[in-house]
């Protein structure tokens, strides 16, 4: 037993650290490296090699937890404002633009532990009585949630322009602009969907990863172009000594941002973004430093909890990435694999957040001696280079595709959330009981 | 805020700041702060409206690639892991027979088994495709030939199931099977899908309120036989009011084995055919049943098709051999003493005579809490074959009443009185275990012992022949093993993820894995 114990506290560790290689390079999302990870287990399963599940959920939860924490290194010191930005810039890239990068990134860090804590202190104890149910209430109510959610997204879009000149059809259209582009946005990625679902290009022997050339292309390539195409004048980080925050600050945003991620981990499809999105309209009217601080949390609670899930005894459901890609691997039976999850969450937690100051340090520093626009186009090659070896030329053509429906809400102005509408419509048509039908008529079955 | 830029900022394009008040705009084409226009080179908007058209006309392109791609053909041998979630085809043949999961009388699911040589998949159609498959009448049979289209799901517990997403997919070619003999049905048989024909000789329905099956004993020139089907078959059997004594059938169906007895079981009612026979002629089943004018052929007229209640069917007029009326257990009485009765009942207590002496053997029957024992002397007994009584088996006794020590009795003279009703023993007495336990506190070491445990079902995972449904009581998870042959399809329609349940059943361990088997039916309960 001692010896479980200590091989779970040391590949936990393992895992965090090789995290935060992945965090720290812009767009690389820890699932591209899962999937890789799972390819290498199912290899070694097909020689006669068993990996112990002490070994590999550790270690799975280790990249979960690390990235989920550490990945706010890249999204605020390589992150160029963009979308909504223009108007009101996101205040972790208020903090990087006034110098005080550091400060938000940690601020952000310490959202992500608290996030940790009411992972493994309020829900851990919790779940396996109150999830299932709690599942078995809502079960037979996902759907209309769901569209709630559509709607929800949808509506809360605000026009970018249209508020100069005299009235008239021009002021209109101007004032639709990004309006239309985000509903175009959507509902092309929602098309893009529903061909990935039922005809998709990528290889049946390739399948569990049919769905990662599309956000490549809808999220991570957009981010790298943008970096290198149009980034802001960064000046000089200052490294602060001491955190703007208290107890307060702390708990308000532990409870916005477990709500906002805690419901993105809990509902299908829904991902952190979603919850990032309520969380943030539950809090940045108030305090910036909450927004940026719930938004750590919504994060960590989002990757971390969604993949937890799995895990908690009675409950049976699947949620996230990293979570089907496990269920291929392993299903968890029993409170010892919960435990274990939870034991290697906190652990995983305490470390990335112990590695948060070193890596935002270095990374500063690398961001005043190197051009990051460098840094970002070795990052799309990185990326281009995991979709080619995974999924092909299909894939290729897909993550083409995408990066083009990626690019018009960060050309245009509108939220890059409604990319989204590449999970959202088609699930949520097909829970509704029309998905199918809507399929047949686009001759997709 | 800009003084002193990082490297590669220095050359930072102009048009990304606003000309009138120095504000970042990006690729805005006006100013956010002040709302003055900011002129973009060429490349920028170009840039902009090149997305929109890869976009577009790329996702097009994407769609009729799409429309224009056979779905692949896999073999089932060759699906790995990392197939999870492809859409793809398998072709090949149905091994054994599907089941339709119903719940409230609506259909969940239907779960048939493909083989193509190289290995098994499982498909299952949810709700609406199932529910479109059976109104279709295109439920597969063992042995049909079927091309079927879905995506696939698996798990690490190499449960590999193929989803069908629309009832189209599903192309059927049904198997010619020819008629085999009743005497020529034997263990070789098992698993395997048939065609019989023969004369039903004696229909035995359930009682109302019960969940008993139907059981039609059939006869033809080389044996006989007993059709099984359950009740929510009834509904679908054409020609209904024909299934009479002396009616020709023509049935495919299922050969299994329970309790190491053959059992011809009948999945589906549109898969009895009944014709009427000569001597089904004289019977009068019930209101509209039919009364032919001609003797060959029989014609169906609309009076055929009038719904007939599913109760005893009661000849009015006689064949001679088949003459009977069965009785209630309680309704025989001391004063029928003398008469010829037929009873139906669960066997409760079995008394076998001491060596040496002349004291009969003794069958405690009971039907709706009434019990009557039933006697007869080694004669009979030693004859008694595939008929021999068990405890919580549903027997069907023709015998003389009679009174002996002032306790009523039915006397049974032949063994040819004596039959086995019921093999699906659905009244047999749950399992007494060691007693109701947490199931966080049963381990491996408790392995083959029965106990019984409380707890809400969660999401089923399919099997060959069973299903798994994970039981958590909040102390820990157990798996708890519905295999076909112990908790038939109709008893685990009732179950759904969420409820809570009592099951006591042996315990297993499978993979690590700790399970529980509940034998029966009746060590299931809903709570």
């Amino acid at each position: 037993m001692i010896l479980n114990i200590l091989t779970v506290l040391g590949v936990t560790v393992l895992g965090t650290v090789l995290s935060s290689v992945i965090s720290v390079l812009p767009a690389l999302h820890a699932y591209n490296v899962l999937g890789a990870l799972v390819l290498l287990f199912y290899w070694l399963i097909e020689k006669g090699l068993t990996v112990p599940s002490e070994v590999f959920l550790p270690f799975m939860a280790g990249i979960v937890v690390g990235w989920s924490m550490l990945n706010t290194i890249p999204s605020i010191l390589l992150g160029a404002p963009d979308e909504s930005a223009m108007f009101t810039v996101l205040p972790g890239q208020k903090y990087l633009m006034s110098g005080r990068g550091y400060e938000g990134t940690m601020i952000t860090g310490v959202g992500g532990l608290a996030g940790v804590f009411f992972l493994v202190c309020v829900v851990g104890p919790f779940a396996p009585r109150v999830l299932p149910v709690v599942q078995g209430v809502l079960r037979s109510h996902m759907h209309w949630i769901l569209w709630v959610i559509i709607t929800y997204i949808l509506m809360s879009e605000w026009p970018k322009g249209g508020n100069w000149g005299p009235a008239g059809l021009a002021k209109f259209a101007d004032a639709w602009r990004s309006l239309g582009a985000g509903l175009a946005t959507f509902f092309l990625s929602g098309f893009l969907g529903f061909i990935l679902l039922y005809r998709s290009p990528v290889s049946v022997e390739m399948a569990f990863q049919n769905i990662m050339p599309a956000f490549v292309g809808l999220f991570a390539i957009p981010w790298c172009l943008l970096n290198m195409i149009s980034g802001a004048n960064v000046p000089p980080q200052r490294i602060a000594h001491s955190l703007e925050i208290n107890g307060d600050l702390i708990l308000r945003s532990a409870a916005a941002g477990g709500l906002g991620g805690g419901f993105a981990a809990f509902f299908p499809v829904v991902t952190g973004g979603i919850g990032g999105l309520l969380a943030g309209h539950a809090t940045a009217q108030r305090d910036e430093k909450v927004f940026i601080m719930s938004q750590g949390v919504s994060k960590l609670v989002y990757y971390v909890g969604s993949f937890t899930l799995l895990f908690v005894p009675g409950l049976g459901i699947t949620r996230g990435g990293a979570a089907w890609m496990m269920k291929g691997l392993y299903v968890p039976r029993s409170y010892y694999d919960y435990f274990m999850v939870l034991g290697s969450i906190a652990i995983a937690g305490a470390a990335a957040f112990l590695m948060m100051s070193p890596l935002t340090r270095m990374t500063i520093r690398f961001i005043e001696k190197v051009n990051y626009r460098n840094a970002s186009a070795i990052a799309l090659l990185i990326i281009l280079g995991i979709v080619f070896l995974m999924t092909g030329w299909g894939g290729i053509i897909v993550m083409v595709v995408a990066t083009g429906i990626g690019l018009i809400p960060v050309l245009f102005a509108s939220r890059r959330l409604n990319c989204l509408g590449v999970l959202l419509l088609p699930i949520a048509c097909n829970m509704s009981g029309f998905g199918q039908k809507i399929a047949m008529w686009l001759r997709l079955i | 805020m800009t003084t002193n830029p990082l490297p590669g900022h220095a050359d930072q394009p102009a048009e990304i700041t606003c000309a009138n008040c120095g504000q970042f705009v990006g690729a805005l084409t006006r100013c956010p702060r002040c709302g003055a226009r900011v002129e973009k080179r060429m490349s920028v908007r170009l840039f902009r409206y090149a997305a929109l058209a890869l976009g577009t006309i790329g996702l097009g392109l994407l769609y009729l690639m799409a429309i224009h791609r056979e779905l692949p053909v896999v073999r089932i041998g060759d699906i790995k892991p990392t197939m999870n979630f492809a859409y793809v085809r398998v072709i090949g043949t149905v091994a054994g027979d599907p089941r339709i999961f119903k719940e409230a009388g609506k259909v969940r699911s239907l779960r048939f088994t493909v083989d193509d040589g190289t290995g098994e998949i499982s498909v299952t159609a949810y709700r609406a495709q199932a529910a479109a498959l059976v109104e279709q009448r295109k439920i597969p049979s063992s042995g049909d030939h079927v091309e079927v289209a879905g995506s696939l799901s698996m798990t690490a517990d190499d449960d590999v199931i193929m989803r069908l997403q629309v009832p189209e997919h599903l192309t059927l070619t049904r198997a010619e099977v020819p008629v085999t003999r009743l005497g020529d049905v034997n263990g070789s048989l098992v698993g395997t899908s048939i065609l019989v024909e023969g004369i039903i000789s004696a229909v035995n329905p359930p009682r109302p309120e019960s969940r008993m099956p139907w059981v039609v004993e059939i006869r033809d020139e080389s044996g006989e036989g007993a059709i099984t089907f359950w009740q929510d078959a009834y509904p679908d059997i054409r020609d209904k009011a024909l299934l009479i004594p002396g009616s020709r059938v023509r049935a495919r169906i299922s050969v299994r084995t329970y309790r190491e007895r053959l059992q011809l079981m009948l999945n589906r009612g549109e898969d009895l055919e009944v014709q009427a026979g000569d001597s089904a002629r004289l019977f009068v089943a019930g209101p509209g049943a039919p009364v032919p004018a001609d003797p060959t052929p029989v014609v169906q007229t609309p009076a055929v098709q009038a719904p007939v209640v599913p109760t005893r069917v009661v000849p009015t007029r006689a064949i001679p051999t088949r003459v009977e009326e069965t009785r209630q257990i309680a309704i025989v009485t001391a004063e029928m003493k003398g008469q010829e009765v037929t009873v139906y009942g669960r066997v409760v207590e079995i008394r076998t005579p001491e060596a040496g002496t002349k004291a009969p053997y003794t069958l405690v029957l009971e039907d709706e809490g009434k019990r009557i024992p039933v006697v007869y002397w080694d004669d009979v007994a030693t004859r008694l074959g595939e008929n021999a009584p068990s405890t919580g088996v549903l027997m069907k006794i023709r015998g003389r009443v009679d009174v002996y020590k002032d306790t009523l009795q039915i006397k049974v003279s032949h063994s040819d009185n004596v039959r086995l009703v019921d093999i699906e023993p659905t009244a047999t007495p749950a399992p007494v275990g060691e007693g109701l336990s947490e199931i966080g506190k049963l381990t491996v070491e408790m392995k083959g012992r029965v106990f019984t445990v409380r707890g809400t079902l969660g999401e089923p995972r399919s099997l060959m022949k069973g299903i798994i449904y994970p039981l958590n009581d909040g102390t820990g998870q157990i798996d708890l093993l519905l295999w076909d042959r112990l908790v038939p399809g109709p008893e685990r329609d009732r179950l759904e993820p969420g409820q809570k349940v009592k099951a006591t059943g042996l315990i297993g361990e499978y993979k690590g894995a700790l399970q529980i088997v509940p034998s029966n039916p009746q060590a299931l309960e809903l709570e």
